[in-house]
Formats: structure tokens, C-alpha cells, sequence
């Protein structure tokens, strides 16, 4: 038989690895002026698409998708080729493929800070766009699975198991998750309401993390790391134990984002179990990187590619540990909705995803220009720089997780809160806020340095989009080898590796998802929730427009300290109406849930115009527009049709006369307002009615009800 | 060497961590964060974690240094007593490398697997037992907490929020039974003790300035400083207004965010504004209120009272024979 010669796409490789640099870029400075608008929130300039709540979506798609997405598809594609000697099986698709996930990017980067998001947590963005994200990805799929059949490799190699996992897993999530109802080309409303689309949003949110951002960067983890060290990996064994456990076990932690909440018991059990049985699945992944490096930690110290390795497999093995840890409700309790969580978040996504793309990139970008690095120098720069910014931007946000903590459960003797006005938490923790602005800022910096030494080093080289390789046909027959260990069987079998990987995602989203949506005792009914009017509906629409829920929850814990600053813990029958849920994950301002009645209207009027006005020192942005713009009522008779679609019981009679009442509403709100506030001109058609008229409702539809009607739900 | 930037290091962070800890605090509620169980679960927790990290450190600094020397990257000049230390240390190192199993380097081509994809080889290692058993105790504490759950054995949330009431109702008749902390709008009255007036003040410039100005004289809200009252100008009327709010007119209800002797405070502090002249005077709104004779001798009755409990007592008392 005779070797073959073929040559390696490394135009694609190149793109995606340009696209990382520059969209990376781009994500990091949002995420710095967000910060800084914690701080200094005045930095919104009053305009609507530099408001934090809009800007935030953009920051974490940007990191997620732009960053963390276009350095996979870089990563994928440099490795796969090699590790199965041949071409990607098709320029065709590989340039879909790239332009396709740009154009997602590009629109991304218009439609969020317009406002068009579907609210839900790294899935905001609209139903056109999620299409356009399926079929990129399956073209993505399509691409890799049929350069594998056309391998000339006999086994696939670790890497390539994640690979597989990664993309069959984003695909039944992605779709999932974003089954929802088109109003209009840049509205739609999701099929799930409440607690079972707060299960969804989480089970794909938690699992986004896990094969989005950790299982393809495991898969280049264990191509680049024994590549650049020249070590064996580590343990064969371990590879194959860890990579089934981990994907078996990750996608039942969804839950663990959900603990304390209105989602039933057995559920939020389920997340901590399975998140604590996930320790172990992870570290493998962390003590294959890091003993692969046994024997090579002289170059390490030489290496700026090894250290930013180094640190970020470090950082993994962290997150994975912590990440189980605040999975138990002990911890969970005191850190959920704090500052705690983004500091976990950003120890995997700057340590973990960053610092392994940066050294990717460093390596990577050399060799595509058949150069070396313009300066190591700079490279070791780079991760001092970016290592100090990690630091400077975790711990301050610890301390003010713990601190916030604190502050919210500290009760006086008398049984009534330390601190009852939430504003008192907010502002002790201005000063960690701007720590925080400060490390993410050197981590930007240290990207800059990226940049330039990259374009440098680009500039002294000569690309090579073609690069030429070599390599033996598969023949035919196979002879199977004596003592072969039993794992190496599937190995052959791309098809089989496929299959077996989607029936071990699939077991624990479905027996956690579908009990929830089927067994009625799950969520049980409160006869007094009615459905929102339709004024009440466009308010909550631009509840949804704005983001609040970046900064809001609507989820009232079964804590004292949350019943005493809130009221009655919330229901799950209260949300059966929520297409889509808002319970929120952060509360950078107090929780809203039972903010229905304990103001008055002016109160609200005056506080949209200018928080400030009505509490001193608060970090929310104005939201002035919200005045001069008249409510869009065009699409609201489609909205409600969807709604009954859905399930929610609007009769026909309202629906048809539905103008009619939303005037009556509107009009009694303003009438309302004017006699408040006698010197303000209050115009009834304003969109500030409606939010006033949906801030108004929250969870008030149990007002009614007896104790002992409470404490049956 | 080594090891000392290591505690320096460490030092370093934990001074950082108590700095920006002690720094968010302020120094009345320091007091109470620290007899806050919750502050010393996360400081132990704190604790231990970094007691973790020196461990994981030092383990990885030991496990280094070992294959540097075996593999002879690392010159050979210990000190007879650097050699002892080593000694002491072999102990530990045997049990941590029976934890590890790890093939020696220079054994490793026994355990090539003769994988090759584009140059990786992979070794077959045998998966390191501390793995392993870590993986084994991971699932059956996943067992245990699954039947204890499901079974009802542990409590549930709404069990733990119930316990958590019944504790806090306990905790505050016991307060109750010392302090006579009781005011309400029935047996208000204003205080004139100048640090309560103080803190009355504190807590209307930080709460109420906003919608009535700083000295009293209205904006949003109506002003505090003439003599016409929306809703009565007696003690018990603010303290009610303040208390319940006026939510029909734009006054928000202050009894979840202050506690009584606060709303008292500023309720006193309020009526102190009458008769002081503003910046910038709001039109008068309401009811002219005229102090009754009554009133008066009760405030002169309490002019004496400080916060102490038993003179609060005594005061409520004076308002008793007074009827």
C-alpha cells in the first residue's frame, strides 16, 4: 500500500483564530464597561443600548459564543485534521460554517442591545437567529462527522470523543431550550411556563457550561497540551473512565441553579447528588492535563504556551471543585444570588476557557505562519498581567458575596432586619465593585498585548493555507490485536460513539425534565393566579426588553430573612402563567417577586425617571425612555392568541374588546399618578404605564388567601 | 526557598481577604456579623480551604521536585540537613505515592500503549486510588442524600424554614422579656433625649430627605416644618403615617425596614422641624394641628428618658396614671 499525500485546511483554522482575537477583544471591553457601570452607573449616557441590563447579555454571549466559540471551532479544526490525517472533508461546509457563526455574532451584536432577547440566561437571543444557530451548528456537525468517516486514522483519539459529545449534546439543548412561539420576527414567547421552563433554562444553561465551554476544551486540552509538552498522555485508563462519567453525570446538575426555589424537592436533590458525584469526573480531566506535564516542568518554567496551560487546567480543577461544593444547599443558601457566583463563573471562563485559548493561540498562530512568536517575552507578560487580573477580579467579588450574605440574613434581636433597606447591602460593596473593574481591566490589557504580538509575529511570517501531509490509507481489513484493552472497540466506531453519547445525555434531562412537565403534583394549582391583563403582558415585555432580570430575581427563597425583607415565600403555582419565567439569578438589586402594592404608583414613576430620586446611592440606571415612548400595542391581540396557544385562559370576548381594557387600566394608573403627584403631566399611553401596571401585579394574585391556604402550596 | 514564597503567598492573600473583609464592614455592624453564625461557617470553611490549597501546593512543589531529581534535572547539593528533612518527609511521600500509583518516568515505555495520533502517545497508568475511592465516597454520600431525601428522613426546605421561625420566635421573647422595646403608635411618645434625636436624625436624612428635603421642606413630599398636617401632626399621628404609610398619596409604609424605637426616633426627630425655616419652603398642605395641653405634659414627663429599658418603662407607666 501506498501513503498518500493530502494537505490541511489551515484557512479556517486561521479565521476562527483571527475571530477569536478580535471578538475576545470586543467581549472583554464590554464586560469592563459593565463593571464599570457598577460603579459608576452614569456610564449608560442615558441611552437604552448602553444600559447594563441590555449590555450584559451582550458581554456573555460575546465571551460564550464569540470568544469561547469561534476558539473551539479553531481548536476542532486544527486537531481533528491531524488527529485523523485528512482534510476537513469539505471547503464548502467549512466556510459556511465560519461566515454562518460570524453573521450569528454580528447579529447578536445588533439585536441585544436593541432589546430583542428572549430573556433566558445565554439563550436571549431571538428565534431567527436560534434557527441560524442550529443550522450552523449541524452544518458544523455535518463537517466534522464526515471528514471522520473519511479518516485515515483507525481510532479516534480522546479529543475527538469530546468533540462528539460537545456537538450532539449543544444540539438537543440548543433546540430544546428555545422551542418557543413567533409573534413577530423579533418576538416569540416560550412553550414552557414557570417552574418547567425554569428547569429547561437551567438544564441547558448548567449544560452549556459543561459542553460548551468544558468538554471541546477538554478535547484540546489533550490534543495541545501533550503536543506543545512532546509528554505521553498521562493515562489512557483515566480518559475513558472520566470522559463517560463526565458526560453521563453533567447533565443531570441543572437543578443545582435551582436549589431553594419553587422547583419540586426530588428535582433540586437530584442536581446536588449529581453535581457532588461530578467532582471526581472533572479532576480527572485536570490530573490527565497536569501529569501529562510530568517530566516537562522544566519547560514550563521556559514556556509562556505551558503556563498559561498550566494555570488554566489549575483553574479548572478549582471551579469543578467549588462548583459541586455550592451545589450543597448549606452553601448554596449563603452564596446564590451574591456576587459569589460571578466569581466562580469567571475563575472557569478567564482561568479555565480564557487561558487555555490564549495559549492555543500562541502556539497556534506560529505555526500557521511558519514563523515563531514575536516575543516570549510579551507572551510571559501576558500571563502575569492576565493571571494578576483573574486574582484582582475573584477575590473581591468573594469577599462581597460573603459580605452581601451577610447583610441580607443579619437580623436584630427584635426580630426585625439589620439591614431593611436592601439599598444599605448595595452600597458597602461599591468599593469591591470597583476592584473587580480594575482586575478585569488588567485582563484586558494583557489581551491587547495578545493582540500586538500576534500581529507582529504575523507580519514576520508567511502563511501556509495549504500544508502538506502525509499518510497510509486504512486498509480494508482490520486485524484485531491480542489483549487489546475493550474501550478501543468503540473507538472504531465513530457511528457507535455517536449514538452511545446521546443516550447517556439524554437519560438525566429526561427524567428530570419529564416528570416535571407531566406529574401535576409538581406544580400545584392556586386557584387565585389569574393571567396577567394585556397591559400588565407588555409591561412584563419590557421588563424583558430591559433585562431587569439581569439584576432582579422573582423568586422569594423559603428563608426567614427573604419572608421578612419580601413576603410569603414564592409558589410554584404562581408562575404557571410565565412564558418565559423571570426568576433571575443575581440580585444586584432586591428581589421583586412580592413588589406588587408595597409601593405606590408615584413611587415607581419617579424611581424609572431616576432611582436615585427615591433611594439615594442606588446603582440603577436611569430609564427616562420609557416615558416619551408610547406602548406599542400593535402586536398585543397576537401576543394574547400565542398565550392561548399556550394554554393561558384569555377568553375571546377579552381578547377582541382588549383595546377597551388596557385603556380602562392604563387610564386608572395614570388618574392615579395625577392625583400623587399633582405637578407631573402623566400621559396614559406611555410605556411606563404598563411596567408600572405588571410591577404592580407581581405576586399579588396570593394576597387573598388564608394562612392555611398558604401553607398547602 | 521554595517554600517560603509559598507562606508568602498565602500570607498575602489572607491578609488581602481580612482587609477587604474588615474594609466592607462597618463598624457598627461588625460587632453583630461576628456573632453571626454564618460568618464563622465561612471562616472555618475559609479556613480549610486554604489549608487545601497549602497541602495541594506543597504536594505538587514535593511531587516536582521528586521527578526533577529522578529524572536528573535538578543538581544534587543538599545539605546534611536539608538530606534529614527529606527523611522525615519519606513517610508522607510513600503513602502520597501509593495514592498516586503512578509508573516511574523512566518505566514508561513498559506502559506505551503504542498509541499514535499525529506524535500523542498515551500511557496506561493505572487510575490513581485517591481517585478512585474520592469517586466511591462521592456516590455513596449521593446515595445517602437521595434516600434521606426521598424518604423524608432529612428536612425539607419548608421544614428547615419552619424550624428557622419557631427559632427566631424564641429568640425574640427572649428579647422581648428584657427590653420593653414596644412602641407602638397607642403608646408613642416623643422623645427628647438629644443622642435618640440624633439617630432620629440619621435616619431621616438617610431615609426621608429624599421626598421631604434634608430641613424639612418638602419636595416630592409635603413639608414638616409649618404647622399643617395631612395626617395629624401628634406624635402618634407620625409615628402612624411613618409606620403605615400613606400609600394612596406617594408615602411608602417604613415598618419593614425600620424597627419601632427607630420609627420613634425619627418621629420625634420630625416634629423637633417645626417651626424651623426651610431653603425652599413647600405651600402648606392640610390641617393646621395645634399641640393639646395633654400631649404636652406627657412630653415634659418624658424629657428624662433615655433608651435604658426601665425608663422606658417608667414613661409608659407616667402615660398610664396620666390617663
Amino acid at each position: 500500500m501506498q501513503s498518500e499525500t493530502f494537505y490541511y485546511d489551515n484557512r479556517t483554522v486561521r479565521n476562527f483564530t483571527v475571530a477569536t482575537v478580535i471578538w475576545g477583544l470586543i467581549a472583554f471591553l464590554v464586560g469592563v464597561t459593565i463593571a464599570l457601570q457598577m460603579v459608576f452607573p452614569d456610564l449608560n449616557a442615558d441611552l437604552p443600548w448602553l444600559t447594563f441590563g441590555r449590555l450584559r447579555a451582550l458581554h456573555t454571549n460575546g465571551a460564550i459564543f464569540a470568544f469561547v466559540g469561534n476558539a473551539i471551532f479553531a481548536g476542532v479544526y486544527y486537531s481533528l485534521q491531524r488527529l485523523l490525517k485528512t482534510r476537513m472533508a469539505s471547503d464548502f461546509l467549512s466556510k459556511i460554517h465560519f461566515w454562518g457563526w460570524q453573521l450569528i455574532i454580528l447579529s447578536a451584536v445588533v439585536t441585544l442591545p436593541l432589546g430583542i432577547s428572549s430573556s433566558k440566561e445565554y439563550a436571549e437571543l431571538e428565534w431567527p437567529i436560534d434557527i441560524l444557530i442550529a443550522l450552523v451548528w449541524v452544518i458544523f456537525g455535518v463537517n466534522m462527522f464526515w471528514t471522520i468517516l473519511k479518516r485515515r486514522e483507525r481510532h479516534l483519539y480522546v479529543a475527538i470523543w469530546f468533540y462528539i459529545a460537545t456537538f450532539v449534546t449543544v444540539a438537543v439543548l440548543h433546540i430544546v431550550n428555545n422551542i418557543e412561539i413567533p409573534i413577530s420576527f423579533t418576538k416569540s414567547y416560550s412553550v414552557f411556563a414557570g417552574v418547567q421552563d425554569a428547569l429547561v433554562q437551567w438544564w441547558y444553561g448548567h449544560n452549556a457550561v459543561a459542553f460548551f465551554l468544558t468538554t471541546p476544551v477538554l478535547g484540546m486540552m489533550y490534543y495541545f497540551i501533550p503536543k506543545v509538552a512532546n509528554r505521553p498522555v498521562y493515562s489512557y485508563r483515566l480518559s475513558i473512565i472520566h470522559f463517560w462519567a463526565l458526560i453521563f453525570i453533567y447533565i443531570w446538575a441543572g437543578p443545582h441553579h435551582l436549589l431553594y426555589t419553587a422547583l419540586p424537592g426530588w428535582a433540586q436533590s437530584l442536581g446536588t447528588v449529581f453535581s457532588v458525584m461530578l467532582i471526581f469526573p472533572s479532576w480527572g480531566g485536570m490530573i490527565n492535563g497536569l501529569l501529562t506535564l510530568r517530566g516537562a516542568w522544566d519547560k514550563v518554567r521556559d514556556s509562556a504556551v505551558l503556563k498559561f496551560f498550566v494555570v488554566a487546567v489549575t483553574c479548572y480543577g478549582m471551579a469543578t471543585l467549588e462548583g459541586p461544593l455550592l451545589s450543597l444547599k448549606t452553601f448554596n443558601g449563603i452564596a446564590h444570588y451574591t456576587d459569589w457566583i460571578p466569581a466562580h463563573v469567571h475563575i472557569g471562563t478567564l482561568g479555565w476557557n480564557g487561558f487555555l485559548i490564549f495559549g492555543m493561540v500562541y502556539y497556534l498562530m506560529p505555526k500557521l505562519y511558519q514563523t515563531s512568536l514575536f516575543s516570549e517575552k510579551l507572551a510571559n507578560a501576558h500571563f502575569w498581567i492576565g493571571t494578576l487580573g483573574i486574582i484582582l477580579w475573584a477575590l473581591p467579588m468573594y469577599v462581597s458575596g460573603f459580605t452581601q450574605s451577610l447583610m441580607w440574613k443579619e437580623f436584630n434581636p427584635d426580630g426585625t432586619l439589620v439591614y431593611g433597606n436592601f439599598l444599605e447591602t448595595v452600597t458597602q460593596l461599591i468599593p469591591m465593585y470597583l476592584l473587580r473593574a480594575t482586575g478585569g481591566g488588567l485582563y484586558v490589557v494583557g489581551m491587547i498585548l495578545l493582540v500586538v504580538n500576534v500581529m507582529r509575529t504575523v507580519a514576520s511570517g508567511k502563511f501556509l493555507p495549504q500544508e502538506e501531509a502525509s499518510a497510509m490509507p486504512l486498509s480494508r481489513t482490520f486485524l484485531k490485536p491480542k489483549n487489546e484493552h475493550w474501550h478501543r472497540w468503540i473507538e472504531r466506531r465513530p457511528v457507535q460513539m455517536l449514538l452511545w453519547s446521546t443516550v447517556l445525555i439524554l437519560i438525566g434531562g429526561a427524567i428530570e425534565i419529564i416528570p416535571t412537565m407531566m406529574v401535576k403534583s409538581n406544580v400545584p394549582t392556586i386557584e387565585s393566579v389569574k393571567p396577567y391583563t394585556a397591559l400588565e403582558l407588555e409591561g412584563r415585555d419590557i421588563y424583558i426588553r430591559e433585562g431587569c432580570n439581569a439584576c432582579h430575581s422573582q423568586m422569594v427563597r423559603p428563608f426567614r430573612s427573604e419572608t421578612a425583607r419580601y413576603g410569603e415565600y414564592s409558589k410554584a403555582g404562581e408562575f404557571v402563567y410565565d412564558h418565559p419565567f423571570l426568576w433571575g439569578s443575581k440580585r444586584t438589586g432586591p428581589d421583586l417577586h412580592r413588589v406588587g402594592g408595597k409601593y405606590p404608583h408615584s413611587w415607581h414613576y419617579n424611581h424609572m425617571w431616576d432611582p436615585t430620586s427615591m433611594s439615594p446611592g442606588s446603582l440603577m440606571p436611569r430609564y427616562q425612555w420609557l416615558f416619551g415612548n408610547a406602548l406599542d400595542t400593535s402586536l398585543t391581540k397576537e401576543k394574547l392568541q400565542t398565550m392561548v396557544t399556550l394554554g393561558v385562559p384569555y377568553t375571546q370576548g377579552y381578547i377582541d374588546s382588549v383595546y377597551f381594557y388596557m385603556n380602562e387600566q392604563a387610564e386608572g394608573i395614570a388618574a392615579e399618578l395625577r392625583e400623587q403627584m399633582e405637578e407631573v403631566e402623566v400621559k396614559s399611553s406611555e410605556e411606563i404605564i404598563a411596567l408600572i401596571a405588571y410591577l404592580q401585579r407581581l405576586g399579588t394574585d396570593i394576597k387573598a388567601m388564608d394562612n392555611n391556604e398558604l401553607a398547602e402550596n | 526557598m521554595k517554600k517560603f514564597n509559598v507562606t508568602f503567598l498565602v500570607a498575602g492573600l489572607l491578609i488581602m481577604i481580612g482587609a477587604m473583609f474588615v474594609g466592607t464592614l462597618n463598624e457598627q455592624s461588625s460587632s453583630d456579623l461576628l456573632s453571626d453564625p454564618v460568618t464563622w461557617l465561612v471562616i472555618v470553611a475559609a479556613f480549610f480551604l486554604l489549608i487545601a490549597l497549602i497541602a495541594t501546593w506543597n504536594a505538587l512543589d514535593a511531587m516536582k521536585y521528586m521527578l526533577m531529581k529522578k529524572e536528573g534535572k535538578l543538581p544534587v547539593e543538599e545539605t546534611e540537613e536539608e538530606e534529614e528533612a527529606v527523611e522525615d518527609k519519606l513517610w508522607l511521600q510513600s503513602i502520597l505515592e501509593k495514592l498516586q500509583d503512578a509508573r516511574p518516568i523512566e518505566e514508561e515505555a513498559d506502559i506505551d500503549l503504542d498509541h499514535d495520533y499525529d506524535g500523542i502517545r498515551e500511557l496506561d497508568n493505572n487510575l490513581p486510588p485517591w481517585w478512585v475511592y474520592g469517586f466511591y465516597i462521592t456516590i455513596i454520600f449521593a446515595v445517602v442524600y437521595i434516600i434521606r431525601t426521598f424518604t423524608g428522613v432529612a428536612p425539607d426546605q419548608f421544614d428547615e424554614y419552619q424550624s428557622q421561625l419557631v427559632e427566631a420566635e424564641k429568640i425574640k421573647a427572649e428579647y422581648l422579656k428584657t427590653a420593653a422595646n414596644l412602641v407602638d403608635e397607642s403608646n408613642v411618645v416623643a422623645l427628647t433625649d438629644e443622642s435618640r434625636l440624633l439617630s432620629g436624625k440619621a435616619i431621616f436624612d438617610k431615609n426621608c430627605a429624599v421626598c421631604h428635603q434634608t430641613d424639612g421642606g418638602g419636595g416630592v413630599g409635603p413639608n414638616l416644618t409649618d404647622i399643617y398636617w395631612l395626617h395629624g401632626g401628634s406624635i402618634k399621628d407620625v409615628f402612624t403615617t411613618v409606620k403605615y404609610g400613606v400609600p394612596a398619596k406617594g408615602m411608602i409604609p417604613w415598618k419593614d425596614q425600620l424597627n419601632p424605637s427607630q420609627m420613634q426616633e425619627v418621629s420625634s426627630y420630625i416634629l423637633t422641624l417645626q417651626g424651623t425655616t426651610p431653603a425652599n419652603p413647600k405651600d402648606p398642605q392640610g390641617d393646621a394641628y395645634e399641640p393639646v395641653q395633654e400631649e404636652e405634659t406627657t412630653e415634659e414627663m418624658t424629657t428624662d428618658s433615655t433608651a435604658t429599658p426601665a425608663d422606658t418603662t417608667a414613661a409608659e407607666e407616667a402615660v398610664m396614671t396620666s390617663l
